[in-house]
């Protein structure tokens, strides 16, 4: 909240200071103030997180003996945890798996939200309001209430699929779905609506007019969905160890396979939350540039 | 007539038989210029195509469980052919379902093709979460092993709970602490971070993002032992916030259990929101960027400030986004559970009704209780779903 | 428009009235019950070579297990493929009523064991493992802890030892402390000397568990129960025969409440308590100048230990058991757990498995790797890393009785949940002893006395 009115009065000297100040290459202004407040937040979201880089790199008896921002004096360094979680891990396998989990978990998704979004966004029907009610409703359902029903169905008694990637995909799109269609459906409501009527007129059918006009001007809500997706699925515990088999399983569950029967190796899953969130942080790299100015723009602006 | 079914497949046979005549001797509508009626064979087409389809992706999917052999064993290829067939079969099923709906008399069409395009996602939410949901409904009225109906039991118990209602304050709490401030300061961030060069708003950005990365579970013990921890008196502070406070003198602190003014939960907030931030920020700034420019240029012409120009120009038009995270994070909230699990399991008047249900179902075997709480839940987010719903229309009557 | 509306209104309905169908059944209460075909006439089925095993420890410990078993594979050619899941409890219930059971669970808590068996979803071992020769070489009691109405459905694999005081060897023997407490009086004169002969506080106490914080003071309160009131009223007390507020279970809380709660008897006092991990508790003490001397804690403790104090075991720490009472129960009582396997699947690979598992000769590796003790008499104690090892298996074979932790074959809403929070709530100060047992007798399930009735036997 007080960083709403320091901005306040930031925003107002700097229309006036930066007026004639330095351009950036593609033209824009320049922004002390946005830089000093940029970089401000960035250094206070990242202190935990490097604190627990600091701690992943220290001995357990120095961790609890002294404070992490004391390690410069203090030290206690090691790479012991590092080593020993590949060690006592075969995170190899664990990645391949979690990537193979995550990847077709997080596009499935996606392609059939899009067209029911589609449907909420550009179309008339009966039972609307319901169905998107029922959608919003369902997301405030804890998911655990549906593993007993849904295991019966994955389970030796049903399919006899649980245990395989197949189970966890199909799962992994199901309760990711309510999001993705929300999310996909208010940005599609933001697109200019006159674009699909003028596409109606000219005969094209609303599978062309989807893939041709909708689904690329959706690209950073997809975008910004897909990199939620994954990460969600990356980090996803409990669906993973009920519906993946141990030489199927992801990164995540192996991490907490480290620890012993009253919690003993709790120093290890320092090092191992460290590991697990080099992949995200690709992804996320990545995705970015699909969420970038210009790219997307000109399709808008129509 | 046919439109009012809500079950598109059922439509489609009904639909052949009796548009059949009509396709024969009856002539197309005037009103539809181009609608060629009844078309057989693109219909037959689309029909078989969307049962191949489906037939194919099913079998293809099921051979990776039944006959790994078949595709050498390898994980990789059959990762690959997931997501290949995934995201291809999607789009071909999708096509034929098309193809199918268009096959129709305009008129049919125009009724069907939205449940065409919703059937595929909406069975997906129907089986996986809409029936466990009304399950749920129904096992609330049960008892703790949902073998025999209590009525309404488990609601007077939950309401004669004290602990049922010191969840309930703190819930609303979090409500209406936490999507506010995750919202605001993923505004600013959002706009922040607009201003810089690509270069540092990548940085920065990921910065931001960082704690997206982290598991809730590996969060909050990060929290836990770096910055909440406590040690005794005299004894070197691990955690940085009784650090700080014994750097100036103070006496460590148990923060966790200090629930004067409910501190406690506030802390668990904190987690949450450094947490969300990020969520919120790839949400807006994706929408920031959809602000056509022209629109900013334009007011900047008219002389207006950057922040006139950031309240009239920008929020109105990221206005739709700001309330899809609002809602986002607030359901999120609503189910919250992990931080609070990890970090007290609901011990010193920090307890919510997620972690309520958790208990319940789990540590207790408490079915009915646990999915009476569950309800409350539903009930709870009826405010939401009316408020969406008034959205939705009015968006709908601007246009 | 109305009908329009009626219209909608009737397809909602409908919908609606469909999914209502399709969820609107109870659950069967009698399925599971009985089912499987474990009759005592029944022939195990041949075994397909491969048996799976599910359990609740990961990391190193999964690492030896499954050194223990690498012979035995060799020989018997039975491929055994373990899986850890830190969410045994709940996760082996899921897998069962999904249909999907391992083939042999390790149970850490017998609670669990009575369920399944109440379910009918394991194996007596009776059925196919030589009850008597078990009985005659495990420690006094232990089966007794997996046993319901009378039949026995699990037998441990690994025993743990809760009664055992540890103290900083050098620092300790310095003062002059006396090594054998003979009783509790003597122990808590041991403490006012240390009291008195030093700035520290004599007794490190650390509960902090995450969700699971309070388990430690359960133990403490088992401690006292067995101590003060002798194995019969305890095992009255686990299987709910008295209440849990009886006075003598809430004169147990009080007796722990005199050591823990009086002015300076424990590092931090009752915040320090409360929010120290348990595994931390005792680090303060192995510093060179210590700030707190005793833990009564398990013998996984060791685990938690500084490495440098890990490494030179014998040297580093010393231990004697937690005492009896003078005026109490007379012998020496042990408090411990363990991990019982239990059987899913009635085939002659389990069956071979499981025979070694709960033999005297299973866990050598184990016990060269430090960390896991027998639960037979007749294990080969040389084989244990060290001597602090040997000593503490010594307690538990030479106890006059063993028995298991209370909160673990509790009902788990006693044991896994409102023991735990009451104990929190005592140590905080927000409650009395006596509210707090009032409080766990009311969160007591009214189902399900049954399953626990047997449950600690004799």
């Amino acid at each position: 909240m007080s960083t709403t009115t320091a901005n306040d009065r930031d925003t107002r000297v700097t229309a006036e200071k930066i007026r004639g100040s330095g351009r950036m290459k593609d033209g824009r202004k320049r922004s002390p103030v946005s830089m000093v407040v940029m970089f401000l937040l960035a250094l206070l979201w990242t202190v935990p997180t490097i604190g627990l880089l600091v701690t992943s790199l220290r001995t357990r008896d120095a961790a609890a003996t002294s404070g992490w921002w004391e390690a410069l004096w203090a030290g206690g360094w090691t790479t012991e945890n590092y080593s020993r979680v590949f060690e006592q891990a075969d995170m190899g396998n664990a990645f391949i798996n979690g990537v193979l989990v995550a990847v077709p978990a997080t596009i499935i998704p996606i392609m059939f939200a899009a067209f029911a979004a589609y449907a909420f966004t550009f179309m008339d029907f009966r039972g609307k309001d319901v169905l998107f009610i029922s959608i919003v409703a369902v997301m405030v359902v804890p998911i655990q209430v549906a593993f007993a029903p849904l295991l019966d169905i994955f389970g030796p008694r049903g399919l006899d699929i649980a245990g395989q990637y197949l189970a966890v995909w199909v799962l992994h799109t199901g309760f990711g779905m309510p999001l993705c269609i929300y999310v996909l459906r208010n940005y599609m409501a933001s697109l200019p609506f006159s674009v699909v009527e003028s596409a109606r007129i000219d005969g094209c059918s609303n599978f062309q007019i989807f893939w041709k006009l909708i689904a690329p001007m959706a690209m950073p809500a997809m975008a910004a969905f897909a990199t939620l997706q994954f990460l969600w699925v990356w980090n996803d515990l409990l669906i993973a160890k009920l519906f993946l088999s141990n030489e199927n399983t992801t990164v995540i569950v192996k991490l907490q396979q480290l620890l012993g029967t009253q919690g003993q190796g709790a120093e290890l899953l320092t090092a191992g939350a460290f590991i697990s969130m080099v992949l995200p942080m690709l992804v996320f790299f990545t995705l970015q540039n699909l969420l970038v100015r210009g790219m997307t723009s000109g399709a808008v602006k129509g | 007539m046919t439109s009012s079914h809500s079950q598109p497949p059922l439509s489609d046979d009904t639909t052949v038989v009796e548009a059949d005549p009509r396709a024969d001797d009856a002539p197309p509508e005037a009103t539809v210029p181009d609608d060629q009626g009844l078309q057989p064979v693109k219909l037959l087409i689309g029909v078989v195509g969307v049962a191949f389809t489906l037939w194919a992706m099913l079998n293809l999917f099921l051979a990776f469980a039944y006959y790994p052999e078949w595709f050498f064993n390898s994980k990789i290829l059959m990762g690959a052919l997931g997501l290949v067939v995934g995201v291809g079969g999607a789009a071909v099923l999708f096509y034929f379902i098309n193809v199918a709906v268009e096959a129709l008399p305009r008129r049919l069409e125009h009724g069907l093709i939205p449940y065409a395009f919703l059937l595929p996602g909406f069975s997906l939410i129907g089986l996986m979460l809409l029936y466990p949901t009304l399950q749920t409904i129904h096992y609330s009225f049960a008892n703790a092993d949902s073998t025999a109906y209590v009525g309404l039991q488990n609601y007077v118990d939950l309401f004669g709970s004290g602990a049922f209602w010191s969840a309930v304050i703190n819930n609303l709490l979090w409500i209406a602490i936490v999507p506010a401030l995750t919202v605001a300061i993923g505004v600013v961030v959002a706009v922040l971070a607009d201003k810089l060069s690509a270069g540092g708003e990548k940085w920065a950005k990921s910065f931001i993002f960082l704690p997206m990365a982290i598991s809730f579970v590996a969060a909050s013990a990060i929290w836990l032992t770096q910055v909440y921890a406590y040690q005794a008196p005299g004894r070197p502070q691990t955690g940085m916030l009784n650090a700080i406070l014994t750097a100036f003198g103070g006496q460590p602190q148990n923060w966790l259990s200090i629930d004067t003014g409910r501190l406690n939960s506030l802390l668990l907030m904190v987690i949450l929101v450094w947490l969300q931030t990020g969520l919120a920020m790839v949400l807006l700034s994706a929408a920031i960027k959809g602000v056509p420019e022209d629109t900013i240029e334009a007011a900047r012409i008219d002389g207006a400030t950057e922040w006139q120009i950031f309240w009239k120009v920008v929020i109105p038009q990221i206005k739709g986004t700001i309330i899809t995270v609002f809602i986002t994070v607030l359901i999120l909230v609503m189910k919250v559970f992990d931080i609070v699990y990890v970090l007290t399991n609901g011990r010193a008047n920090t307890d919510v009704i997620a972690n309520q249900f958790f208990n319940q179902l789990f540590a207790r075997g408490q079915a009915g209780l646990a999915s009476a709480l569950v309800v409350i839940l539903l009930i709870a987010v009826i405010p939401v779903l009316i408020y969406q719903v008034k959205q939705f229309r009015e968006q709908e009557a601007m246009r | 428009m109305a009908s329009s509306r009626l219209k909608r209104g009737l397809v909602t309905t409908t919908s609606v009235a469909v999914a209502l169908t399709l969820s609107g059944c109870l659950q069967n209460p009698d399925a599971g019950a009985g089912a499987g075909g474990f009759g005592a006439d029944t022939e195990p089925e041949e075994g397909d070579g491969v048996v799976t095993i599910m359990g609740a420890f990961g990391g190193s410990e999964e690492e030896l297990f499954n050194a223990s078993l690498a012979d035995f594979e060799a020989e018997s050619g039975i491929d055994v493929q373990y899986v850890s899941d830190q969410d045994f409890t709940t996760n082996i219930l899921i897998r069962v009523d999904a249909g999907d059971p391992p083939d042999i669970g390790l149970f850490p808590q017998p609670g669990g064991v009575m369920q399944m068996a109440q379910a009918g979803n394991i194996v007596p071992i009776d059925q196919f493992l030589d009850y008597d020769a078990l009985n005659a070489s495990l420690v006094n009691g232990f089966l007794d802890s997996a046993n319901y109405r009378g039949r026995v459905y699990a037998a441990p694999m690994r025993m743990a030892v809760k009664s055992i005081v540890w103290y900083p060897k050098k620092a300790y023997e310095e003062g002059g402390w006396n090594t054998e407490p003979a009783s509790l009086a003597e122990l808590d004169e041991v403490a006012e000397q240390i009291k008195s002969d030093t700035d520290a506080a004599p007794w490190c106490i650390g509960w902090e568990s995450a969700q699971a914080t309070g388990w430690v003071g359960t133990d403490w309160v088992e401690e006292y129960m067995l101590r003060l009131h002798g194995p019969d009223v305890y095992d009255d007390w686990v299987a709910h025969r008295i209440p849990f507020n009886d006075e003598r279970v809430v004169q147990a809380i009080e007796a722990y409440g005199e050591l823990a709660n009086e002015e300076g008897n424990v590092l931090g006092g009752a915040t320090g308590i409360l929010s120290t991990p348990f595994g931390e508790a005792m680090t303060p003490a192995f510093q060179e100048d210590p700030d707190c001397y005793l833990m009564r804690q398990g013998n996984f403790a060791t685990g938690f230990f500084p490495e440098d104090v890990q490494a030179n075991l014998d040297e580093e720490v010393g231990i004697y058991v937690f005492p009896p009472a003078e005026d109490g129960y007379d012998g020496q009582p042990i408090l411990g757990g363990g991990d019982l396997a239990a059987a899913f699947t009635y085939d002659t690979d389990t069956i071979e498995v499981m025979e070694f598992l709960t033999s005297p000769e299973f866990g050598g590796p184990w016990a060269e790797g430090g960390g896991w003790l027998s639960p037979h008499t007749t294990f080969d104690a040389s084989l244990y890393v060290d001597e602090t090892t040997r000593q503490i298996a010594e307690m538990a074979y030479n106890a006059d009785v063993f028995r298991f932790d209370a909160s673990d074959v509790m009902p788990k809403e006693v044991g896994s949940d409102s023991f735990w929070k009451g104990m929190v709530a005592f140590q905080s100060g927000e409650a009395t002893a006596q509210e707090v047992a009032d409080d766990i007798e009311n969160s007591w399930p009214d189902t399900g006395d049954a399953a626990t009735e047997t449950g600690s036997g004799r």
